[in-house]
């Protein structure tokens, strides 16, 4: 009898024993996350990482170097004086890299494998962007041998942007081909595949410029974006911040960090402006006056700063869509491809297209871009009159200044400072520093965990070796 | 399972079959000497066998024995055992006498068994419920604060019902639950924090790293003090193995009363305190200068770097109510209807503009009040010879400081029945039901804090008047808005029709914002005996704990955090099954041996819901708190589930030697849900400890001066479960968390018909339970016929496999995994001694000090130079390899190899390696000491307990900001320098004073700040030093120099109680006794630290140390209570 109590324990134990893998199996499974998810609606969250990035804290930045903007508070004091640490830079390089970049691999891979050729190339042409904009900003970076298991080398800048060209082709390859649409999974484009066609042949015209590649450039700018209905916007339609699909500009001046970011003047004369706030005005002559396109981008009557970044009934309003690539962006580049390869009418048409489509945008009242002709050129000509300057140069100046100042906001502005040199010479904000920024510092977290980081770390002021 | 379980527990079973045939019956009483009582529990065994049997709470006993030659052995914890042959008698009646050299002390171990504390190779706190009420906190942790060395309680603020942080013995995990494990009469129960962060990151403990909103409580608040018998802390791994991966933190055993009777008397009894809380410190703030930036007033702007508030005429500010004039902005109408105008901004040629009055504001103290406690408690218990019962009734009331919305209200039932059902079979219930409510206050790094806008106010602005109309220019009126020190007019524009208030005023914001959290909880546990045989009885004990905690946040539109407004609806639900099967026998094994052995079997499933929503953009502002007042697409519905599993087989055996060497061994098998697939499923944890009396060996035996002396060693291995799900990659929705820049700005995919987003944090399949083992040995020694005793402890444990998210280059793709990467060691000291000083009849003293240091270390970091925890740009509190863990990081200046600055040509420090973060500071305290009197004279006591913790880093990161805003004291200062020292002595821009300022009318020059040297010469400290250059510690400027190394000494609790319960009150009131009490607690805290207090830390619960930022200020309090026993 006591025996058998025993053995019945021992036997319940034992059953217990056995019940344990039952009871704990399956639980580690999160009930609260999906394993995966379709490829459109990856590629939603691809677009929306690319123009986060491209609308967001680093073209924020690049614009207080640029004097777009002036850094007003906290922080962003700092930057106005070029002071910056390696782990400003983290949270870009991630959003880059990890939200935008695997996010569209992972799209061309999942297209790949149902033959939806429309969505690879899709994917390729925003993986593309992604890169080249790494690229552009940061040098040479991880990408052959990115979103691998373990951290891989950084490839020369200049092999990012011969991958990035090599990518943009098979995309214009692959988009015609068959493919179900994404439709309005797709915010840039809603599928249609010219648009994305054409935005392949003005991203190759951009990188092409960027590694100084002038006459490819101006080849694939010609079959690039061919009207404004063709721009690569990032939709933004919230009618107030916080409203998590807002400008971020605005957002970010109106509300998460109010008073950080300003387009006032230096201290000794704030309602002058930001240098290009002022180059509006210095830029009126006969042919041309700017208030209203300065006043697009600009405004005095937000209530924050004398002058601010126009956050009212502009550029920056909350739901201003922010431009990613252009049909401007495209005819500036013709422009300046043409001219730097002697085509100076070709490039001088291509300018008046730019001041056409200004004259269109920015309509206001008083708004004047008459077209310019080649006298106007020419030494003592209305737009030469710097002694000494060839007709060439100033047609060059005025090609990159027309772009500076009809690009407040985005990236290549800071691009075309830092490849040109500054040859349309904004001023240094900090007089201690040798130039204005060349670069965007590798990030702390890189730095931390890939030990494949150039070493020395080059600094601020170091060019990326396209431009030097 | 494993082989060795099966091993351990068929040995336990083999020790168990020599049962015997049994044929004559005895019977008898045990008493005890002193009391003539019934002694309950005491082992009646025939010698060298192992028929034997235990007293029933009468102290009564049955056996049979096989032959009247046989001789009894009668022994009990604390008592001198005795033999008596059979002899052919029946019945016995025994008295034993209580053992002098045994203190009759009885603890708790981890499975919620009793043990002689004496016999204990580990070293084992013990709280008593008593010392817990009489601290006048009303959380069961914060009482514990000071009492036992090794344990540390942070408090996250002075608001009611706050959570507190407990850390045993340092800190042994960097993400997994940071708590020790909290068993409330052997059941596993909730003490968690659920912060903003949700269910996931809480995880039972682990703590809330948001460093902004609101502090939640800490679910261990529920309990009631006065429901505590005792509390123990099980500190090291061999004490608390058997609990495996729950236990790194240790274990703290709570038992709570039962009632205890044997003649059937009823105590009834009724407690009222009422308790008075005052602000404690407050952060000094200047007074001397206004709004303004440049030496010059401006009435919007966010810093009081203005004008000389001496300097103004005085009598009432000039408004500008001219409509034409180019600064008419409009007016606010106050409720008095007085209007409120903008104000000229201050020029070169009049500093002050419109600003004539001089009036100043105490701005840390104006969001405050005093607060109250009043708690009141009920008990009633009793029993007889076979049952026991307790109920009370409880209620707390506490109102914090916050002049309004910030409160804890907690009521408690519980009843305790147990009952012996029949010889053999005894069945015991506990449980409690618990009602907390509480409303919030804001803090921290949130533009809505109480502090952060309190503290930055300008001192001339006056917040009390915080609400009004605002009628613009053109005559628009807008009604009911938030007036501040930056818009003081409450201004909006038809363009953007909210008011602005840049930071809340602290006053609007208690008056308007709310956070309100109620809970309903039951915890209930049933535990069934059953002796199967004298010597061996099978326990099977069922709990269940299990709360909703329904919240609410809401920010009325505009609320500085979220200008369009905001409601966060949600409904948090934690339940936790629990039930261990334990057989337990005991045998002897000839004289000098003892043998007792168990197995058990546990399985614990605990589930975590959260259902909820989020809404923002309040259509109607004047709406009541309602999701359904949003837009539709402003609403985001989240649900959430954690679930955890846990199945364990552990196995004890207690083998006692000659009288005087106890050894122990456990072992326990646990499989989890939380181990990752690819992980081997079954994760075993040893401990074994010994003890020796030594001082009952024969030559001390006799001695006089030694009574009592144990040498004890141990060795255990414990471990962490992995939070939750971290073995795979998910997709998440591509929301704001992940589409965010890093500023506030952010994007969210369901704006755009939805979108996902492979994880950036990469799964990993391997995970497996962090393991800690710790060495630890000691001595106790009691003297003088135990009236000093001495207990001395030093262990050493590392802790391997702490898993953490490492980040992963993000050109990876992810950027973050979680990996068993870190190692961490503490080691450490413990001392306690008690001593009574003097001991007469009338009068004693027993002075009781402790001691304790920890020594911790990261030691390995998975190759990563430190892992962020939380905190800020500036500084932050993370895992660095080689440090302490949650040491500061963050930016310094640079010296030279001289230990002189590192100055800029205007001789100015510059940032070290131009502003890269390293470790700056170790908020972990080199030593900690407490110092308990007792003074008891008649029926009078009075108790007082002092603490002490030693070097201790702090980053006062508010006082950092506020040298950035000009309002910190320090920044009164106003330096006057001679015409000639002026034209060289430069400031931070290169400028001389003589340039930047306007001489005096003697030539000199005045500037507020002072001159210093940084090696370089003298240089002038002003404002283009605090807040526009490297002077501050909010932009731009180092962290380092707002580290503060602090050591505080708090006169934590002083108790005077008076006990009246002589004859004539009984016989006249039928109260058996009065206790009248005064209790101040936090009384006065002495420290070097300039911020509210040393104690507080943002983050709470969670391994974050030394982060001061804007948050609330701690309290003292004084106490009267008053209880009635009949």
């Amino acid at each position: 009898m006591k025996n058998l109590k025993h053995l019945l324990l021992l036997g319940t134990m034992g059953l217990f024993i056995g019940g344990c893998n039952k009871l704990v199996n399956g639980y580690d499974i999160n009930p609260n996350a999906p394993q995966d998810a379709p490829a459109d609606q990856q590629l939603t969250a691809a677009e929306l990482a690319e123009g986060l990035f491209m609308s967001g804290e680093m073209p924020r930045l690049t614009g207080i170097w640029a004097d777009f903007f002036t850094g007003a508070d906290r922080q962003y004091q700092g930057f106005e004086l070029y002071n910056t640490s390696a782990n400003d830079y983290d949270n870009a390089w991630g959003t880059a890299y990890a939200t935008t970049l695997a996010q569209a691999r992972l799209v061309e891979t999942k297209a790949q494998a149902v033959n939806n050729l429309r969505l690879l190339g899709i994917g390729q042409v925003v993986e593309a962007q992604i890169a080249g904009s790494i690229a552009d900003l940061w040098g040479d970076v991880p990408y052959s041998e990115a979103l691998k298991d373990t951290p891989g080398k950084f490839d020369a800048q200049a092999s990012v942007f011969a991958a990035v060209q090599t990518l943009l082709d098979q995309a214009v390859v692959n988009l015609p081909k068959n493919g179900i649409s994404p439709g309005a999974r797709d915010i840039f484009y809603q599928g249609t595949v010219t648009s994305w066609v054409a935005a392949a042949h003005s991203l190759k015209a951009r990188y092409f410029l960027h590694v100084k590649n002038y006459a490819q450039a101006a080849t694939e700018a010609k079959l690039g974006i061919a009207s404004k209905a063709g721009d690569m916007l990032i939709p933004y339609n919230a009618t107030t911040a916080n409203g998590k699909d807002a400008n971020p500009y605005y957002d970010f001046i109106t509300s998460s960090r109010y008073g950080y970011l300003s387009a006032e003047g230096p201290a000794a004369n704030p309602a002058a402006g930001s240098y290009a706030y002022q180059l509006y005005a210095m830029r009126a002559n006969a042919k041309t006056n700017e208030t209203s396109r300065r006043n697009y981008f600009y405004t005095t009557a937000s209530n924050i700063y004398l002058v601010d970044p126009n956050v009212v009934n502009g550029a920056f309003k909350s739901n201003a869509s922010a431009p990613l690539v252009t049909y401007y962006e495209t005819q500036a580049i013709l422009a300046e491809a043409l001219a730097r390869t002697g085509d100076a009418p070709g490039a001088l048409a291509a300018l008046n297209n730019l001041r056409a489509y200004n004259a269109v945008t920015y309509p206001a009242a008083g708004a004047r871009y008459l077209d310019y002709t080649s006298a106007d050129f020419a030494a003592g000509g209305l737009v030469n009159t710097v002694s000494g300057q060839t007709s060439d140069q100033a047609l060059i100046k005025e090609i990159l200044t027309e772009k500076y100042l009809g690009m407040v906001g985005q990236f290549e502005p800071f691009n075309d400072l830092r490849r040109t040199n500054n040859l349309i010479g904004i001023p240094k904000k900090n007089n201690a520093s040798p130039d204005i920024p060349q670069r965007l510092l590798y990030p702390q977290s890189e730095l931390d965990t890939n030990p494949n980081v150039p070493k020395p770390i080059p600094n601020l002021f170091a060019k990326t070796p396209v431009n030097s | 399972m494993k082989k060795t379980l099966l091993m351990s527990f068929a040995l336990v079973f083999a020790f168990l079959n020599g049962v015997l045939a049994q044929t004559s019956t005895i019977s008898g009483r045990v008493t005890d000497q002193k009391t003539s009582e019934g002694l309950p529990g005491v082992t009646v065994l025939v010698k060298g066998t192992n028929n034997g049997t235990s007293t029933n709470p009468d102290g009564a006993f049955t056996l049979s024995v096989l032959s009247p030659s046989g001789t009894l052995v009668f022994s009990s914890v604390g008592y001198i055992s005795q033999e008596r042959a059979i002899g052919g008698n029946s019945t016995f009646a025994i008295t034993l006498s209580p053992d002098v050299k045994q203190l009759n002390e009885v603890v708790v171990t981890a499975l919620g068994l009793t043990a002689n504390r004496d016999q204990l190779g580990t070293a084992q706190a013990t709280v008593k419920g008593a010392a817990l009420v009489s601290s006048g906190e009303t959380s069961v942790i914060t009482a514990l604060s000071g009492k036992t060395p090794g344990v540390l309680i942070t408090r996250t603020s002075g608001d009611p019902g706050a959570s507190a942080n407990i850390q045993i013995r340092g800190a042994s995990t960097i993400t997994g639950n940071l708590q020790p494990l909290i068993v409330v009469d052997g059941i596993p129960v909730y003490n968690s924090s659920v912060g903003d962060d949700g269910i996931l990151s809480s995880n039972g403990g682990a703590g809330s790293n948001v460093v902004g909103g609101v502090v939640q409580a800490s679910r261990l608040n529920d309990i009631n003090p006065d429901d505590i018998a005792t509390m123990e802390v099980l500190k090291g791994a061999a004490a608390s193995a058997i609990w495996g991966t729950r236990a790194a933190n240790g274990v703290i055993v709570i038992t709570t009363k039962k009632g205890a009777s044997a003649n059937g008397k009823l105590n009834v009894s009724y407690r009222s305190s009422y308790g008075v809380d005052q602000i404690n410190r407050t952060p000094s703030l200047q007074t001397k200068f206004g709004q303004g930036v440049g030496g010059l007033y401006s009435n919007t702007s966010s810093a009081s770097w203005g004008d000389r508030i001496a300097d103004r005429t005085g009598g009432p500010d000039m408004y500008v109510t001219d409509a034409t004039a180019s600064n008419y902005l409009g007016y606010a109408t106050l409720a008095d209807g007085s209007r409120v105008y903008n104000i000229a901004n201050g020029t070169a040629a009049n500093p002050h503009g419109g600003k004539n009055n001089q009036t100043t504001y105490d701005q840390a103290r104006s969001p405050f009040t005093k607060g109250y406690t009043w708690d009141n408690i009920a008990t009633i218990s009793g029993g007889d010879t076979r049952s026991n019962f307790y109920v009370s009734l409880g209620n707390t009331y506490q109102k914090g400081i916050a002049i309004n919305h910030s409160d804890n209200d907690r009521t408690t039932v519980r009843i305790n029945v147990d009952r012996q059902l029949t010889d053999k079979f005894r069945v015991s219930v506990n449980s409690s039901y618990i009602r907390t409510r509480s409303n919030r206050i804001q803090q921290g790094s949130n533009v809505s804090g109480i502090y952060l806008g309190g503290l930055r106010t300008s001192p001339d602005y006056d917040n009390s008047h915080f609400i009004g109309d605002f009628t613009d220019p053109s005559g628009n009126i807008f009604l009911d808005r938030q007036l501040s020190y930056r818009n003081k007019l409450g201004r909006a524009t038809a363009a953007s029709p909210i008011t602005n208030a840049g930071y809340d005023n602290p006053l609007w914001n208690l008056d308007r914002v709310r956070n309100e959290s109620r809970v309903n909880r039951f915890l209930g546990a049933l535990e069934m005996t059953y002796d199967v045989t004298p010597w061996l009885n099978i326990l099977n004990r069922s709990g269940v704990d299990t709360y909703t905690d329904n919240r609410y946040a809401f920010l009325p539109v505009g609320s500085s955090a979220l200008l369009t407004g905001s409601l966060t609806q949600e409904a948090i639900q934690e339940t936790q099954v629990n039930n261990d099967l334990i057989a337990r026998a005991h045998t002897s094994l000839g004289p000098n041996v003892t043998l007792t052995g168990l197995v058990g079997y546990n399985i614990n499933a605990r589930r975590s819901s959260q259902v909820g929503a989020t809404a923002t953009g309040f259509i109607n502002p004047f709406s009541p708190p309602q999701l359904n007042n949003t837009p539709s697409t402003n609403r985001s519905p989240f649900n959430l589930i954690v679930e955890q599993r846990t199945a364990a087989l552990y196995s004890q055996v207690d083998l006692g030697l000659f009288n005087q060497v106890y050894l122990t061994g456990t072992v326990r098998g646990e499989q989890a849900s939380t181990f990752g697939p690819q992980a081997k499923s079954t994760f075993i944890y040893p401990a074994v400890s010994g003890a020796w009396q030594f001082s009952k060996l024969g030559l001390l035996a006799d001695n006089h001066l030694l009574s009592f002396g144990k040498l004890r060693a141990s060795f255990g291995i414990v471990g962490v479960q992995p939070t939750p799900y971290l073995t795979q990659t998910y997709y998440t929705s591509a929301s704001s968390g992940t589409l965010s820049d890093g500023w506030g700005t952010s994007l969210d995919a369901a704006n755009y018909g939805g979108g996902f987003v492979r994880s950036t944090s990469k799964g990993n399949p391997f995970i497996r339970p962090e393991r800690k083992a710790e060495f630890e040995g000691g001595l106790d020694l009691r003297f003088l016929q135990n009236r000093i005793g001495v207990t001395l402890t030093g262990y050493t444990n590392k802790t391997t496999d702490a898993i953490l998210p490492i980040p992963v280059a993000a050109s990876t793709g992810y950027t973050s995994t979680n990996a068993n990467a870190a190692t961490i060691t503490n080691k450490g000291l413990e001392i306690s001694l008690d001593g009574d000083v003097v001991k007469t009849a009338g009068f004693s003293w027993n002075i009781a000090p402790n001691f304790s240091l920890n020594r911790n270390k990261v030691t390995e970091l998975a190759g990563a130079a430190s892992i962020n925890l939380t905190g800020f740009n500036s500084v932050s509190s993370r895992a660095v390899k080689d440090y302490p863990l949650g040491a500061l990081w963050g930016t310094a200046f640079a010296f030279n190899e001289n230990g002189s600055y590192n100055t800029d040509a205007n001789g100015f420090p510059k940032l070290a390696d131009n502003g890269t973060a390293r470790v700056i500071g170790n908020p972990n305290p080199q030593w900690r000491g407490g110092l308990n009197n007792t003074f008891r004279y008649h029926g009078l006591t009075l108790n007082v307990l002092i603490d002490h913790v030693h070097g201790t880093d702090v980053w006062n990161g508010t006082k950092g900001a506020l040298y950035y805003f000009g309002t910190a004291d320090e920044l009164s200062n106003e330096t006057t320098v001679s015409a000639a020292q002026a034209s060289t002595l430069k400031l931070y821009t290169g400028q001389t004073v003589a340039t930047a300022y306007k001489p005096n009318n003697d030539g000199s020059f005045t500037f507020r700040g002072k001159v210093q040297n940084f090696g370089s010469g003298d240089v002038a400290l002003d404002e283009k030093w605090y807040r526009n250059g490297l002077g501050n510690g909010f932009s731009g400027g180092p962290g380092a120099p707002f580290i503060e190394h602090v050591y505080y000494t708090r006169l934590r609790e002083v108790t005077l109680n008076y006990s009246l319960n002589q004859p004539w009150l009984r016989n006249a009131t039928k109260v058996s006794s009065i206790d009248l009490a005064v209790t101040g607690r936090n009384l006065y805290l002495w420290t070097n630290y300039t911020g509210v207090d040393p104690e507080t830390n943002l983050t709470g619960v969670s391994n974050v140390r030394g982060i001061d930022y804007f948050n609330n200020p701690s309290t003292r309090s004084l106490i009267f209570s008053i209880k009635f026993t009949y």
